[in-house]
C-alpha cells in the first residue's frame, strides 16, 4: 500500500520505529488513564517492548514488567461495555431490534448521529433496517443496544449478538474489515456484489486515449490489417519505387517493411523510438471481462473518506472499494480476475496533490495510481493487511525519451565509489 | 475448562477470565478483536472477544484445557439425539453478563460433532503444520501468532508479546519433498533480518520429531 493510505488506515505509522514495521506494540495504560478520568481522546501510543527475556530462567525484572503490563491490560480489558446514555430517559431510540424470524436487525425511530451514515430508512421515515455489522458495531462500540423484536426484558450478550449476525462464511472476515475502517473514521456502505450476484458488464467501452493518440491507434491497426495485401500486391511495386526513391536520397521503405531499418536513416534517438512506438489501447477490462458469476472475488464495502453533507440515500462516487481476502481459504486473485475487479469497479479516480515540478515528461502521479483502484483486504485470522491494485497504462503516456539525456555529463572522479554502491 | 465458542467457523472467547487464564498459563495470546467502546476511534487497542486461531482452538481441545459451545438458537446444526436413549446430556448454563439462560450443549455427542469441525482444520491446516504449531506452544515457553504480518506461516515470541518483540518467523516445510528455494532463503533471510529476527524452516523426521533450520542474513562483502 501506498504511503498516504498507509497513513489514513494506520492512525500512528509515524510513530513506528523503522525496524518493526507491522508489529503492534500495545500501551494499555491509556486506556486505564481513560478510565480514570486522566486523559481525554488520546490516540494511543505504542509501548516500549523488549527484546527477550533477560535470562532463560524468569527474573523478578521481567516477572514484574510482564505482570505490570498484563494487569494493566486486564484491568481496561474487565471493565464493562460502555452502556448509552439516552436524552429523555427512554432507551427505545437507542434499541436494536432483532427479529428471530427473519433474521434482520432494525431500529424504530432511532436518534443518534451513527444514523447519517448508517442504515437505512423505510419509506415512513421511522424504521432504520440495518445491517448486521452495522448492528454489531453499533454495539460494540457502545452506541447502541440489541434486544429481540419480542422480548423487551432480555439485553443480548455480544456473544449472542455474533451467533445471530454472522450467519454466511466469510461474514466475520468482512465484519472485521469494516470495523476496522469504521474505527478509522471512514464511512462505509455495503457494495452491491456484497451478497448478490455479479451484474452483467453491459457498459461501453469509452475511449480513454486522447483523440491524437486514438486516430494513431487507427493508423496502426489499420497498418497492420492491411499488411498482408500490402505485401502480396503493392509491396513489390513500392519497393521498386522505394529502391528508386532511396538511391534518389528521397523516400524510405515504409515503417513495417522489414527492410526499413536497413535502408532507413536516423539522425536523432527520438525520431527513430518514436517511429518505433507500438501504440496501445487500453486493455478494455471493462467490456471484454465479464466478471465469473462464480468468482470469490467480490467488492464488499464502498468506503469514502469523512464527507461534511454525505447523504446515505444518495452517496457520491465511492473513494475507495475494498475486497475482503481470507489467506486461509483464497489464493490471491489471478491476473484475469484482477482485471475483472478493476473493470467493476467504480471509485474515484486518486485525487492528485499539486505537482511541485512543472517538468515536463511522464506523468508520475497517473502512472502511481492509474484511473481504476481497489483495495484488498487479506485477513489471516484476525491479523490484516491492505494491498492496493491499480491499472496504471503506461502506454498512454507516449514516448518518454529526451535527446539531451545523451548529452556527455562531466564525470568526476568517484571518490568511496564502495559506499555509493552500496547505496544502491 | 475454558468455554470456547464457535461463531461463523471461527472460535473466541467472549470473557475476560478465560482470556486470562490461557494467556498466563498456557500462552495462548489469540487476537482482541472487538471495539473497545471506552476508545472507539482507533485501531491499536482492541477489546473483547479474543478470536482464537484454528490451530489454538484445537491445540486447547486437545489438550483438554478448553471445550466448544455453541449457541444452537443461530445454528443450523441438527443436534437432536440421534438414537432414543442416547446419552446426551443437556447442560443449561448461565450466561455471564446477562441472566438469560444459554443453551449450551456440552454432551459427548455435541463435542464430537464439533470436534468434526476441528477435524475439518486438522485436513485444511494440515496436521503436519499443527505439529510445527504444537512443537512451539507445548510448555507455553514460546507465544505464536499467526505470521502474515512478516510473511510466514506463525510469527513465535520468546515470551509475551506484550512484553517482547517476535524472534522467528516460521515456515514450516516438508522435510523431504520441499525445496527451500535460493531466492526464498535471500528474500527471507534479508527481510528477517532485517527486522532483527531469524527466520526459521521447520521440517518433520521420520521419528516424528520436529527440526528446525534458521536463517540469518550475514551480509558479508
Amino acid at each position: 500500500m501506498e504511503q498516504e493510505e498507509d497513513d489514513l488506515l494506520n492512525f500512528d505509522s509515524s510513530n513506528q520505529p523503522d525496524d518493526d514495521f507491522g508489529e503492534v506494540i500495545q500501551d494499555w495504560a491509556v486506556v486505564a488513564q481513560k478510565y480514570q478520568g486522566k486523559k481525554r481522546n488520546t490516540v494511543p501510543k505504542r509501548g516500549v517492548k523488549d527484546a527477550e527475556p533477560l535470562a532463560q530462567e524468569s527474573t523478578t525484572y521481567d516477572e514484574r514488567m510482564l505482570s505490570e503490563a498484563r494487569n494493566t491490560m486486564y484491568e481496561a480489558l474487565s471493565k464493562t461495555r460502555r452502556v448509552p446514555v439516552p436524552g429523555n430517559g427512554s432507551m427505545d431510540p437507542l434499541t436494536i431490534r432483532y427479529d428471530r424470524q427473519t433474521g434482520e436487525f432494525y431500529m424504530t425511530q432511532p436518534k443518534g448521529k451513527f444514523l447519517e451514515t448508517l442504515g437505512k430508512t423505510d419509506r415512513d421515515g421511522k424504521t432504520v433496517w440495518m445491517f448486521p455489522e452495522e448492528a454489531v458495531f453499533l454495539v460494540e462500540r457502545g452506541s447502541c443496544i440489541a434486544k429481540y423484536s419480542d422480548d423487551d426484558s432480555h439485553v443480548l450478550s455480544l456473544e449472542e449478538l455474533y451467533s445471530m449476525a454472522f450467519a454466511n462464511p466469510g461474514d466475520y472476515e468482512k465484519f472485521m474489515c469494516y470495523s476496522h475502517l469504521k474505527r478509522c473514521g471512514y464511512t462505509i456502505q455495503r457494495h452491491a456484489e456484497y451478497d448478490e450476484m455479479i451484474p452483467l458488464v453491459t457498459e461501453v467501452m469509452v475511449p480513454v486515449l486522447s483523440t491524437k493518440r486514438f486516430q494513431l491507434g487507427h493508423l496502426a491497426n489499420y497498418l497492420t490489417r492491411s499488411l498482408s495485401w500490402f505485401r502480396r500486391l503493392i509491396l513489390p511495386l513500392v519497393d521498386r519505387i522505394g529502391l528508386f526513391c532511396f538511391n534518389g536520397g528521397l523516400s524510405r521503405y515504409p515503417l513495417l517493411h522489414p527492410q526499413h531499418f536497413e535502408f532507413s536513416r536516423y539522425f536523432r534517438y527520438s525520431s527513430m523510438f518514436s517511429q518505433l512506438q507500438t501504440v496501445f489501447l487500453r486493455p478494455s477490462s471493462h467490456q471484454e471481462v465479464q466478471a465469473n458469476q462464480q468468482t470469490k472475488y467480490r467488492i464488499c464495502f464502498n468506503i469514502w473518506k469523512p464527507t461534511p453533507g454525505f447523504r446515505k440515500k444518495s452517496p457520491p462516487v465511492p473513494d475507495f472499494q475494498v475486497c475482503v481476502i481470507d489467506v486461509n481459504s483464497t489464493n490471491f486473485p489471478s491476473f484475469e480476475e484482477v482485471r475483472s475487479l478493476l473493470g467493476r469497479c467504480d471509485s474515484h479516480t486518486v485525487k492528485k496533490v499539486e505537482r511541485t515540478s512543472v517538468a515536463t515528461g511522464p506523468d508520475d502521479f497517473k502512472l502511481k495510481y492509474g484511473e481504476k483502484h481497489i483495495l484488498i483486504c487479506i485477513i489471516d485470522q484476525g491479523v490484516m493487511n491492505f494491498v492496493r491494485l491499480n491499472d496504471s497504462s503506461f502506454a498512454s503516456e507516449g514516448l518518454i525519451w529526451q535527446d539531451q539525456w545523451l548529452q556527455k555529463k562531466k564525470f568526476a572522479p568517484r571518490k568511496g565509489g564502495r559506499k555509493n554502491r552500496r547505496k544502491q | 475448562m475454558i468455554p470456547i465458542s464457535i461463531v461463523n467457523g471461527k472460535y473466541f472467547i467472549f470473557d475476560i477470565d478465560s482470556v486470562k487464564r490461557v494467556r498466563n498459563d498456557h500462552l495462548i495470546i489469540g487476537t482482541l478483536s472487538g471495539t473497545l467502546s471506552i476508545l472507539p476511534q482507533q485501531n491499536i487497542l482492541l477489546g473483547l472477544p479474543l478470536q482464537l486461531t484454528s490451530e489454538e482452538a484445537l491445540w486447547l481441545t486437545e489438550m483438554g484445557l478448553g471445550y466448544l459451545i455453541f449457541n444452537l438458537k443461530s445454528s443450523g446444526l441438527n443436534l437432536e439425539p440421534k438414537v432414543a436413549g442416547d446419552e446426551t446430556r443437556l447442560n443449561t448454563v448461565e450466561s455471564s453478563d446477562s441472566d438469560r439462560k444459554l443453551e449450551i450443549y456440552q454432551s459427548e455427542s455435541v463435542q464430537s460433532e464439533l470436534s468434526a469441525d476441528l477435524r475439518k482444520i486438522k485436513d485444511s491446516v494440515g496436521y503436519q503444520t499443527f505439529k510445527f504449531f504444537k512443537s512451539f506452544q507445548n510448555g507455553s515457553r514460546y507465544a505464536v501468532l499467526p505470521g502474515m504480518r512478516f510473511g510466514g506461516k506463525y510469527l513465535v515470541y520468546n515470551g509475551d508479546p506484550l512484553r517482547y518483540h517476535a524472534q522467528f518467523i516460521v515456515q514450516p516445510l516438508d522435510y523431504k519433498k520441499d525445496d527451500i528455494g535460493m531466492i526464498n532463503i535471500v528474500n527471507n533471510g534479508r527481510l528477517s533480518t532485517g527486522v532483527k529476527k531469524l527466520w526459521v524452516v521447520a521440517g518433520e523426521k521420520e521419528d516424528g520429531s520436529t527440526e528446525c533450520f534458521s536463517v540469518e542474513w550475514a551480509g558479508f562483502g
